[in-house]
C-alpha cells in the first residue's frame, strides 16, 4: 500500500494540511524543527488508516482536533494491488465521536461506511492490524527497540498471527470432547450393564419362531392325515372288492383269449388252404390213407370255412379288449393302492413323530409343566408298529385284511387325534414365550441402538480428540517452519542494509528464534551480543531488522508495495552515515519503496524524491 | 490411498496469505509425516489442515488486538 495524497483540516496542528505529488518510489523527507508539525502529518496517516493513532486510542480522539476548532477531519488516498486506489475520508467532532468512508476511486464507489465496517476493511485490505503497523511500517524512533517474539506483531509479520488462536481454539474444543467423553462413558456403562442384564440370547427368539412353526405345520399334517384316515377303511374295503372283481374279469379274458385265439389261426389256416393252395390239396389226396379225410374236410372248409374264421377273430378280438380293460382297471386300483400305502405310511410316520423331534431340548424345558410325560406325544405308542408296517406293504397288492385295516387305521386316528390335541395345547404358551422374548429383544434393541448411538458419540469424541492433537502438533511444525523461514528471511534482508547504516562495521547478523541478535564484528573479528555493542549503533542495526520485518511484513500479507514510516531514524547516525542511508534506502528492497523520513534537518546534498518541509511556530497550514 | 490424492484440496485455488502459505507448508509436511509416523493417519491430517486452513481465511482485527492489550 502506498500513500498519494494526504489532506487534512484542524488536525493537531494544521488548521490546512495538503500533500500531493508523492512518488511511489524513492524517499520523502519531512524536516523541521520542533513542533513544527512532523509528527502530526504521520499522526495523519495513523488516523485515517485505523481511527485512532499510536498513543491515543478512540477514547481520546477529541485530543487530535486543533485548539479553538469544533471539528478535524482527514483524507488520505492510498493505492492498493493492481493500482486500486481508495480514499479514506475521517472526521472527528468536539465531543471526540469519529466517521469514516472509505471510496473506491477507479467507479467512485463506496466500499465503507462507518467506522467498524472502515476499520475491518482497512485490515482486509493490509492483511494487519495497528498493532502491527506500528510495530513493522511506522517506526517511531523512540520506540525502536528489539522485538518481542511473542509480540501479535512479529506473529502476523512472520504468517502466523492467527495459529495462536487457532491453537487456543483447539485446546477449548479439546477440553469440551475430552469432557463429553467423560460424561459418556457411565451412560454407555449404565447401558452396557442393563443389556447384559437382559441376558439376551440372540439365538432364542428364532428357535422359539421356528418351533411354533414346526409345531403348526405338524398339528395341520396329523389334522389332515386324521381327515384323510377318516374314510381309509371303507375306501380301501370298496375298492379291494373291485380290485378282485377286475382280477377274477382278467383270469376269465385271458383264458378265452388263450382259446380263440389257436383256434382262429387253425381256422384260418385251413381256409387259405384249401381256397389258395389247390396243388398242395391235390398232393395230399393222392396219399391214399388220408385221401377220404381231406374230402371229407374240404367239404366242410368250403361250406363253413370263411364263416368259421371270421366268426373267431371277433370272439378274439372281443375276449383281448375286456381282457386290456381288466388291466387298465387294475392298473388304476394299483395307483390308488399306493396313494393309500402312502397315506397309511405318512400318516404312522407322524404317529411315530415324538416331541423331541419337534422342539429343542432347551424349550422343552421352558414348557416343563406343560408337558404329559406319558402322552402319546411323548412316547408315541409302539404297540402297531409291525403291524402297520406289514398293512403298509400289503395295501399296495389290496392283500391287507380289510378288518384288520379298519381296525389299525382306527387306533392310528386316535394317536394322531390326541397327538394334535397335545400340540394345539403348546399354541398358547409358546405364543406367550414369544411374545415375552419379542418384549425383551425389543428392549434390548433400544438399549443397544442407545449403547450404539453413545458408543458413536464417544468415537467421534475420539476421533475429534486426534484431529485438535494433531492441529496443535501441525501448528507447531508450521509455526516452526515459518518462523525459522521468517528468521532466515529477516537475516538476508537485514544484512543487505546493515552495512549501508554501520559503515560497513557490522555485515553479518545472526536472528535467533526467540530473535535476539548477534551480529558480526569486523574490528573484533567475532559474533557479539546485540547489547555488546554502542547504543547508536543498535539503533542503526535495528532500524535495518526493522525494514526488513516490514518488508517481510509486505511479503506475508501479499502486499505488492508498502510505505514506511520512519520517525527520526537517523538520530544517532553522524552526517555521513545519514547522507548514505539516505541514498541506500531507495534500494534496499522493491517492494518497501515509498519511504517517508522524518527529521529536524537533512544533510546537504542529500538526495531525496520529496522534500517537504514543516512551518515554523505560529504557521499552521502546510500546501505542498 | 495416496497422500497426494487425500490432498489435492492443498491446491485449491484462491487460497490467500497465511491459509496460502500454511497449505504451501502442509504439502511437504504431509509427506515427512506420512514417512516417520507408521500410524499416520491421512484422514486425520486433512481434517486438521482443512480446518486450520478455515480459520487462517479471515483475519480479525479485535481478536489481534486484544492479544497484545492494545
Amino acid at each position: 500500500m502506498l500513500i498519494q495524497s494526504l489532506e487534512a483540516n484542524n488536525f493537531r496542528k494544521y488548521e490546512t494540511l495538503t500533500i500531493n505529488g508523492l512518488p511511489e518510489y524513492g524517499v520523502i523527507a519531512i524536516s523541521g524543527l520542533n513542533e513544527s508539525g512532523k509528527s502530526s502529518i504521520g499522526e495523519a496517516i495513523f488516523f485515517a488508516l485505523f481511527g485512532r493513532i499510536f498513543n491515543i486510542d478512540e477514547t481520546g480522539l477529541a485530543k487530535l482536533i486543533r485548539w479553538g476548532a469544533e471539528q478535524a477531519n482527514v483524507k488520505l488516498t492510498i493505492r492498493g494491488n493492481s493500482d486500486n486506489d481508495y480514499l479514506i475520508h475521517r472526521t472527528i467532532d468536539a465531543a471526540g465521536s469519529s466517521n469514516a468512508t472509505i471510496t473506491q476511486l477507479t467507479n467512485n464507489k463506496v466500499v465503507a461506511q462507518g467506522i467498524s465496517a472502515s476499520n475491518e476493511f482497512i485490515v482486509d485490505m493490509l492483511g494487519y492490524d495497528q498493532s502491527t503497523f506500528t510495530d513493522s511500517v511506522f517506526l517511531v524512533a523512540r520506540d525502536l527497540s528489539n522485538p518481542d517474539s511473542d509480540s501479535s506483531s512479529i506473529k502476523q509479520m512472520a504468517g502466523i498471527g492467527d495459529y495462536a488462536r487457532i491453537n487456543d481454539e483447539f485446546i477449548a474444543s479439546g477440553a469440551i470432547n475430552k469432557g463429553s467423553a467423560q460424561q459418556l462413558m457411565p451412560a454407555i456403562k449404565a447401558k452396557q450393564s442393563a443389556l447384559d442384564g437382559l441376558k439376551i440370547d440372540e439365538n432364542w427368539l428364532p428357535e422359539l419362531v421356528d418351533s411354533r412353526e414346526v409345531v403348526d405345520i405338524e398339528s395341520k399334517q396329523k389334522l389332515q392325515l386324521n381327515g384323510e384316515l377318516a374314510e381309509f377303511a371303507s375306501v380301501y374295503q370298496e375298492k379291494q372288492k373291485q380290485h378282485k372283481r377286475s382280477r377274477s374279469g382278467w383270469r376269465f379274458f385271458n383264458l378265452l383269449t388263450w382259446i380263440l385265439i389257436p383256434l382262429m389261426l387253425i381256422a384260418c389256416g385251413a381256409w387259405i388252404l384249401f381256397s389258395f393252395f389247390p396243388e398242395i390239396i391235390a398232393r395230399l389226396s393222392a396219399h391214399d390213407n388220408i385221401s377220404s379225410y381231406v374230402a371229407k374236410t374240404e367239404g366242410f372248409v368250403s361250406e363253413w370255412g370263411f364263416a368259421a374264421t371270421m366268426g373267431l377273430v371277433l370272439l378274439a378280438s372281443i375276449a383281448l379288449l375286456f381282457k386290456w380293460r381288466s388291466e387298465y382297471k387294475i392298473d388304476n386300483q394299483l395307483t390308488d393302492a399306493k396313494t393309500m400305502s402312502s397315506t397309511l405310511e405318512q400318516a404312522h410316520t407322524h404317529s411315530q413323530r415324538s416331541l423331541d423331534e419337534l422342539m429343542t431340548a432347551r424349550l422343552r424345558q421352558t414348557l416343563q409343566g406343560r408337558i404329559q410325560p406319558q402322552s402319546a406325544l411323548s412316547s408315541p405308542p409302539q404297540d402297531d408298529n409291525k403291524q402297520l408296517t406289514k398293512l403298509t406293504a400289503q395295501t399296495l397288492d389290496y392283500s391287507a385284511d380289510s378288518n384288520e385295516v379298519s381296525n389299525t387305521i382306527k387306533r392310528l386316528r386316535d394317536t394322531l387325534d390326541q397327538q394334535q390335541s397335545e400340540l394345539n395345547d403348546f399354541h398358547k404358551p409358546l405364543a406367550k414365550t414369544i411374545s415375552d422374548e419379542k418384549s425383551r429383544s425389543d428392549e434390548a434393541g433400544i438399549i443397544r441402538s442407545g449403547l450404539q448411538d453413545l458408543k458413536q458419540q464417544l468415537n467421534n469424541n475420539k476421533r475429534e480428540i486426534k484431529v485438535q492433537k494433531a492441529g496443535i502438533k501441525l501448528l507447531q511444525r508450521a509455526s516452526d517452519s515459518l518462523i525459522s523461514n521468517f528468521n532466515e528471511s529477516i537475516t538476508d534482508r537485514t544484512e543487505k542494509t546493515m552495512p549501508l547504516f554501520t559503515e560497513n562495521r557490522y555485515k553479518q547478523i545472526r536472528i535467533s528464534k526467540d530473535l535476539s541478535v548477534k551480529v558480526y564484528s569486523e574490528e573484533k573479528m567475532d559474533w557479539v551480543d546485540f547489547d555488546e555493542v554502542s547504543s547508536g549503533t543498535k539503533r542503526q542495526i535495528l532500524l535495518a531488522v526493522r525494514i526488513a520485518m516490514a518488508e517481510q511484513l509486505a511479503k506475508n500479507t501479499d502486499n505488492e508495495k508498502q510505505f514506511l514510516f520512519l520517525d527520526e531514524p537517523f538520530t544517532y547516525f553522524d552526517q555521513e552515515r545519514a547522507r548514505a542511508s539516505l541514498a541506500a534506502l531507495p534500494k534496499v528492497s522493491d517492494v518497501v519503496c515509498q519511504i517517508w523520513i522524518l527529521a529536524q534537518e537533512f544533510p546537504e546534498d542529500s538526495q531525496v524524491d520529496k522534500r517537504i518541509h514543516c512551518p515554523d511556530t505560529g504557521n499552521h497550514a502546510l500546501n505542498v | 490411498m495416496s497422500v497426494d490424492k487425500d490432498l489435492r484440496w492443498l491446491r485449491a485455488p484462491g487460497l490467500k496469505g497465511p491459509a496460502k502459505r500454511f497449505t504451501e507448508f502442509c504439502k511437504t509436511d504431509v509427506q515427512l509425516q506420512a514417512k516417520a509416523d507408521p500410524e499416520f493417519d491421512i484422514g486425520i491430517y486433512s481434517e486438521a489442515a482443512k480446518f486450520i486452513t478455515k480459520r487462517l481465511q479471515p483475519i480479525s482485527l479485535s481478536e489481534n488486538a486484544a492479544k497484545d492489550g492494545k
